[in-house]
């Protein structure tokens, strides 16, 4: 366990980088299609590495639900209990939409800022 | 399901316990992912160590509790709220008709058609299949024990003498009542008493099981009032 080095602020660092943007990286996955948590979690973590910790991509879900962007329905599975599958809602993918708008020119922004080191 | 191991058990339990002064459908939305969570984490992984660190890679409980209080705000647009007390009340109806759907349909419908005891239960039924609130494999345990609800053990003859007068009174005046006069049956007492209490509690059961699943699933909104807890 590291305690406030530097690896513990880059921790810190990202989570904040992370805040915004996860959840609208939830809503592009569930865009091409349904998954259910255990795999949207390996989804986030491993294909993307975004980095974040597994659990707190639950309670992420659960409000993304209550605010009516993602809905789920409980399916069964060959192996083991029912799953509850996530998938994305018209409101959903408007906010998907509303969030690509914004976030594109916010991204160019930044980059163009930080790669010139911005106005002297 | 899976049994769970003792330290998804424990990791659980922390979570519920982290989660008390949560709203009650977060708490349940949390419980129900995680557990789910564990329970394939539980069947991949290869040994003890495997598991130890699946479950660390899940973070603290009190993390994901704390995620929930405050975590980011994303922006919601016009909120659809799709299930709620509504869903809820709808499934209370269902397993009312499952179990007792034949005695109401027969109070209401025997005397205009014989198979008017039927349809109460049959819209049970059909209120369970198009229900999003349970899978497949709920539905046909709900549709099996019993066909026709409590009433179907009662019309099998195996109503001991001391609970027919009770059962009497709901269905005066049906067809069915003369079976039900407390004499003559193929079971001795000692066997047919406790078979008939288990026949009646089996469906009851279903239900109160049904109902419950189905409430830990509800997707509700917290400016709606949460019903049954």
């Amino acid at each position: 366990m590291r305690h406030m080095e530097p690896g513990e602020e880059r921790e810190q660092r990202l989570i904040q980088l992370r805040r915004g943007a996860l959840p609208h990286c939830v809503l592009a996955i569930l865009a091409d299609g349904e998954h259910y948590g255990f795999e949207l979690v390996g989804l986030l973590t491993e294909t993307y590495d975004l980095g974040t910790s597994e659990g707190t991509i639950y309670p992420l879900l659960s409000r993304l639900r209550r605010d009516g962007l993602v809905e789920t329905s409980w399916r069964e599975s060959e192996s083991g209990p029912p799953r509850r599958y996530y998938r994305l809602t018209d409101a959903g993918r408007r906010a998907l939409e509303a969030f690509k708008d914004d976030w594109r020119p916010f991204r160019d922004a930044v980059d163009a800022l930080l790669d010139t080191g911005g106005p002297r | 399901m899976t049994e769970p191991h003792p330290l998804v058990a424990a990791y659980l339990r922390r979570l519920d316990a982290a989660t008390t002064d949560l709203p009650p459908e977060v708490g349940e939305d949390l419980h129900a992912d995680v557990s789910g969570h564990l329970d394939q984490a539980q069947r991949e992984a290869v040994d003890e160590a495997d598991l130890r660190t699946r479950i660390d890679r899940l973070g603290p409980p009190e993390a994901i509790a704390a995620e929930a209080r405050g975590g980011p705000q994303p922006a919601a647009t016009t909120p659809s709220r799709r299930a709620g007390p509504n869903s809820s009340r709808r499934d209370g109806l269902t397993v009312v008709l499952l179990v007792f759907g034949t005695i109401i349909g027969g109070v209401v419908l025997l005397p205009i058609a014989p198979v008017g005891a039927l349809l109460g239960w049959v819209a049970g039924v059909v209120l369970l299949w198009t229900s999003p609130s349970w899978p497949a494999g709920e539905k046909v345990l709900g549709t099996l024990v019993w066909p026709g609800g409590i009433a179907a053990p009662l019309l099998l003859g195996l109503v001991g003498g001391r609970t027919c007068t009770g059962v009497t009174d709901i269905v005066d005046g049906v067809e069915v009542a003369s079976e039900m006069t407390c004499e003559g049956f193929a079971l001795p007492p000692w066997l047919g008493i406790p078979v008939m209490i288990a026949a009646v509690a089996a469906p009851i059961l279903v239900a109160g099981v049904l109902l419950r699943r189905a409430d830990r699933r509800r997707a509700s909104s917290p400016s709606l009032p949460v019903t049954s807890r």
